[in-house]
């Protein structure tokens, strides 16, 4: 532990810092494609830098603190990529500059995600039968996409296509929403 | 379309913890472990006395003899005295207080909040009835819920905030709402909305559904001097008597009988009463206005009245609308004016100043 980090935060601060971000940091990294046990590793890389630097903005709990930790939390990504020698294209800074981008101006528009999140939900209600239970084979029954095929009487290319244009469907839909919203 | 991959993998990470509950870990024991440094490991013999010990716990808690009494400590006082304990109801006034529920729950009350300790063993509860609260609240070994008036927010193992915040529109007029914030894990808020789960870093503001509105046209049969009641003839000769909204009460206390006017009324939360929120005149056109200009010789403290002296010499004395009067009473004797006034202010009858300008 560095002495600048003990000065700049103690215990409680740490603590609440990590309580307020380690969410939205752990999402970030799986968005950018880590998977859970490095997000994991990763999250706490995070926390342990940023309590060690005394560059730390000084309100723990607001967005400038959130874009900061999103930063130290891309770097770490990038070095574990480099590091296990991970597809370069993953690891590419203008991929990670585009889906900073995505994540910063269209999932969190300048709050924490939940507008966003609140759109999905409507969106997913207005989903046909078949893509409704296409998704819950995939994400609530975690089914393999060779049991998918079968279930849903397609090829496993199918399945994979069809799980796509779904998710491409309910983004199209929750940009509809939130910009209606904003109106 | 740029971002299209971007957008398919937050849409894949969104409907994983959506429909599939992987929800983002809680990190924050191991960081502080590894940022303060972990506890010395417990040499042998210490390690089986502390089995031994925890055993013993463990025991004397399943005997039904150990589960922990509501504990309170900081500032507060228990309303109609007597011990901390469920059903009491703790009121924090200046300061802060703490609460200890079933050895799980961890609450700190923000001062100017009133909470009822409820619940059992093991299904901790607490009614918020005004103020604010934060909860730390152990995972696996009960439930945990916070109740207000306006929902109720469910917990298994979190830390979060709950607070009541109060919106004044009138004098019967108290909007509610329940701000809730997550700090880690994840809690269901339900009411009239439905609900709702929250999840770490996540707040929202939830509110009762707006009461639908109403309204009549009719002539005015009454309108007290204050504002508070006004009564309405419709066309088919029915008389309906409304509480007015502090809001709507300077506008009713220009109206006259017999003059035409639109009402909107709600039922009030608070009364269940049919309460006008606003009303329109509906007959004529607006009042023309006029100005002059003077210097002020009288502007009483309340500003209900100034005289002015013009520059055609004349002196006048005017009652002003409530709309004015905050400006009139920063005026003294001496003090260039405009005024705006109106001719036949209903109430007044008189020439009503209904807006004072100090010549700069």
């Amino acid at each position: 532990m560095g002495e600048s980090g003990a000065e700049a935060m103690d215990k409680e601060a740490l603590a609440a810092m990590v309580r307020s971000h380690q969410a939205e940091v752990y999402r970030y990294l799986r968005y950018l494609g880590a998977d859970a046990s490095a997000a994991e590793d990763l999250v706490q890389e995070t926390f342990l830098a940023a309590f060690r630097s005394a560059n730390a903005p000084c309100d723990t709990g607001g967005r400038g603190m959130a874009a900061w930790l999103r930063g130290i939390a891309r770097n770490f990504w990038l070095r574990h990529c480099r590091r296990s020698r991970t597809d370069p294209v993953r690891a590419d800074s203008e991929l990670l500059e585009r889906a900073e981008g995505v994540w910063a101006d269209e999932f969190l528009r300048g709050g924490d995600g939940f507008d966003y999140v609140e759109a999905l939900h409507k969106c997913l209600e207005a989903l046909s039968e078949r893509e409704r239970y296409a998704l819950d084979l995939r994400y609530a029954e975690r089914k393999p996409r060779s049991d998918m095929a079968g279930l849903l009487q397609m090829t496993e290319d199918g399945v994979k296509s069809l799980l796509r244009r779904i998710r491409a469907a309910l983004a199209e839909c929750i940009r509809r929403r939130l910009e209606l919203e904003k109106l | 379309m740029p971002g299209e991959e971007e957008r398919d993998r937050l849409i894949d990470l969104l409907l994983r913890e959506e429909l599939g509950g992987e929800g983002p870990p809680d990190l924050a024991e191991k960081v502080l472990a590894r940022a303060f440094g972990r506890r010395r490991r417990l040499v042998p013999w210490l390690a089986a006395a502390a089995a031994s010990a925890l055993f013993a716990v463990l025991a004397w808690a399943l005997l039904g003899h150990a589960y922990p009494e509501p504990r309170a400590s900081g500032r507060f006082v228990v309303s109609g005295g007597g011990e901390v304990q469920r059903g009491s109801v703790i009121l924090t006034e200046g300061g802060g207080a703490a609460l200890a529920l079933g050895g799980y729950c961890r609450l700190e009350l923000e001062p100017q909040s009133a909470l009822r300790i409820e619940g059992a063993k093991r299904a901790e509860q607490v009614c918020l009835e005004r103020g604010g609260v934060a909860c730390d609240v152990d995972s696996k070994v009960g439930t945990f819920v916070v109740r207000a008036d306006l929902g109720t927010v469910s917990v298994r193992g979190t830390r979060f905030v709950v607070r009541i915040v109060e919106v004044k529109g009138g004098e019967e007029m108290v909007a509610k709402k329940l701000f809730v914030k997550v700090a880690a894990g994840l809690v269901l808020v339900s009411g009239a909305w439905g609900e709702r789960a929250l999840a770490a870093g996540q707040e929202r503001m939830f509110e009762a559904e707006q009461p639908q509105q109403h309204q009549l046209s009719g002539t005015v049969a009454m309108a007290c001097p204050q504002g508070k009641f006004i009564k309405i003839r419709t066309e088919d000769g029915a008389e309906k008597l409304f509480p007015v909204a502090e809001a709507a009460q300077e506008a009713v206390r220009q109206l006259k009988s017999g003059g035409k006017v639109t009402a909107t009324y709600i039922q009030c939360p608070k009364t269940g009463k049919d309460t006008v929120t606003k009303v329109e005149r509906a007959e004529g056109p607006k009042p023309e206005e006029h100005q002059v200009a003077g210097t002020v010789v009288m502007a009483c403290p309340q500003g209900k009245l100034i005289k002015i002296h013009a520059g055609d010499g004349s002196e006048t004395l005017y009652p002003v609308a409530a709309s004015a009067q905050e400006a009139v009473k920063q005026l003294k004797k001496g003090d260039k004016v405009t005024l705006t006034y109106i001719r036949c202010c209903p109430k007044a009858g008189k020439d009503t100043v209904i807006k004072a300008e100090k010549a700069s």
